[in-house]
């Protein structure tokens, strides 16, 4: 069995030891809040489309009219609370499985209050500099093969007020970035700053200061581009290996948009999967529904991975 | 004014600003040559320096390696003296090679000598050694680099031309040792 084969297996039952016990005392509060919203939300929405049809396709009289608009509403107010709820309720659960999971994956801990300095990855250049929400999820931090490593789900939001035809206001929110960013130790030392961000085709270079540059690889220059403010030490972080893992790396994680900066000893890197990531919780999947705990776990080692992956671990010069 | 006279002064002003900004283009690449240049410079100066730290260290404890410690002070005194001028680039880096081949011996002789070998002072320095080996490493790739663009514009048509007037040549590339690119025989080492 492979490396990952045995970390998973290892997982597995220490998960199933220490983590599905906790789970238990939880499923008779989600069959109850799910039966809740389930029957509310049923009735509701199906007077909605019963008045909708009855309305439009037997008669348009004012009684029919009435209870779609009110039975829309109740639907609406429904969905709503039980979103809420839901959020809630998966917060519940992370705050007292999660500790435990962690310690199943390792030297982790689990923080969902304080994000990652977004400040410093925006500094670092693999974040947008300007962005006016910011909402930040889970937060992972431990250590792997004495690598110090930070994960953190978390989306950025634009917001744009535009007026309509009739001069009405209207706040949109533009997604900027939604994904995982994560900060990891290096193991070579460095006093530059490079970042390698998604190819474009201007070659703008998303922090000031640092200059466009041209590496041999071809495939990583098609996939990249490259800005640094010190032309050999970008060559001597950006080996002819490592340009072939990073694209490795993004070719795995099946996005657009992917970079990395090298920036005050750390490496940050910014995946922009555009997709909810360690999901928990569900009202409609049982509480202890192992499933969804090993998708998180897949999750989380993909990025843990990256460790593996560049060799962040050995201090080879590769 | 005739029309086809101001028709006239715009095209030979656009020619004027295009020949500009080849001449501009070209003299960044030249110097960006020249930085690259510098910057391997650097690179091999750090690991001149480094060099009698190692074999001070190496020579107190490594006794059948003398000769070979004499050959790298020999090879390093003869490419300090080298000028610092990109022509003696290709001289420098044939001597840099050598240096390297015979200091990869030292080290792996080194495995030889557990007391030395475990010696911090020793660790420290072949680490710092290593990392000196990387930026020279990528200070050759920056230089070939910069020699690419540099050739690619004196040699392509029309600032092939611009490069005539001006006299901006075509570097050559730093090119790898045959010897580099055999596959390494670890029992030639431990022999």
């Amino acid at each position: 069995m492979d490396e990952k084969g045995t970390a998973q297996k290892e997982f597995y039952g220490l998960f199933r030891k220490n983590c599905l016990p906790l789970l238990g005392k939880y499923e008779t509060e989600r069959k109850n809040k799910f039966l809740i919203f389930a029957i509310t939300g049923g009735i509701s929405g199906a007077a909605f489309i019963i008045s909708l049809l009855l309305y439009f396709v037997i008669s348009p009289i004012e009684l029919y009219q009435q209870i779609f608009i009110i039975s829309g509403a109740c639907t609406a107010i429904i969905l709503t609370i039980a979103k809420t709820t839901g959020k809630a309720f998966e917060r519940k659960i992370k705050a007292e499985v999660m500790p435990e999971f962690c310690k199943c994956l390792g030297d982790f801990q689990w923080n969902p209050m304080f994000g990652v300095n977004s400040q410093l990855f925006a500094q670092a250049g693999v974040i947008p500099r300007k962005y006016d929400k910011e909402e930040s999820d889970d937060i992972f931090k431990g250590t792997y093969k004495d690598v110090s490593i930070e994960i953190n789900e978390v989306c950025y939001k634009d917001i744009r007020i535009t007026y309509d035809s009739k001069g009405r206001l209207r706040r949109e929110e533009y997604t900027l970035f939604d994904g995982v960013v994560a900060e990891l130790g290096m193991n070579k030392n460095f006093k530059s700053h490079t970042v390698v961000a998604s190819d474009s085709l201007l070659h703008g270079s998303p922090v000031s200061g640092l200059r466009h540059t041209t590496l041999e690889d071809v495939t990583f220059e098609k996939m990249f581009d490259v800005f640094t403010n010190d032309e050999v030490e970008a060559r001597y972080l950006l080996t002819p290996t490592f340009m072939e893992r990073l694209i490795n790396v993004k070719k795995a994680f099946k996005c657009d948009k992917l970079s990395c900066a090298f920036y005050r000893d750390k490496l940050f890197i910014s995946i922009d999967t555009r997709k909810d990531m360690f999901v928990l919780g569900s009202l409609t999947k049982p509480a202890d529904d192992e499933k969804q705990f090993f998708q998180m776990f897949e999750e989380i080692t993909s990025i843990i991975e990256l460790i593996d992956q560049l060799k962040l671990d050995k201090k080879i010069g590769l | 004014m005739d029309l086809s006279v101001i028709v006239l002064l715009v095209v030979a002003a656009l020619i004027i600003f295009a020949f500009y900004g080849m001449y501009v283009s070209l003299i960044q690449k030249k110097n960006k040559v020249m930085e690259a240049f510098s910057s391997i410079s650097v690179q091999l100066k750090k690991r001149y320096d480094l060099i009698p730290n190692i074999l001070t260290l190496a020579g107190k404890f490594m006794e059948h390696e003398k000769s070979l410690m004499e050959e790298v002070t020999k090879l390093r005194t003869q490419a300090i003296s080298l000028p610092e001028d990109i022509n003696s680039i290709g001289k420098k880096l044939e001597l840099d090679s050598q240096i390297r081949n015979k200091m990869g011996q030292i080290m792996v002789a080194v495995e030889n000598y557990p007391q030395l070998k475990s010696d911090q002072t020793m660790v420290h320095a072949m680490q710092t050694y290593n990392e000196v080996e990387e930026h020279i490493a990528a200070a050759r790739r920056f230089y070939n680099s910069a020699v690419l663009e540099l050739n690619n514009a004196v040699e392509i048509f029309p600032s092939s031309l611009v490069a005539g007037m001006v006299g901006v040549r075509r570097q050559e590339f730093f090119k790898v040792d045959e010897a580099e690119t055999k596959p390494v025989n670890a029992a030639d080492y431990l022999k």
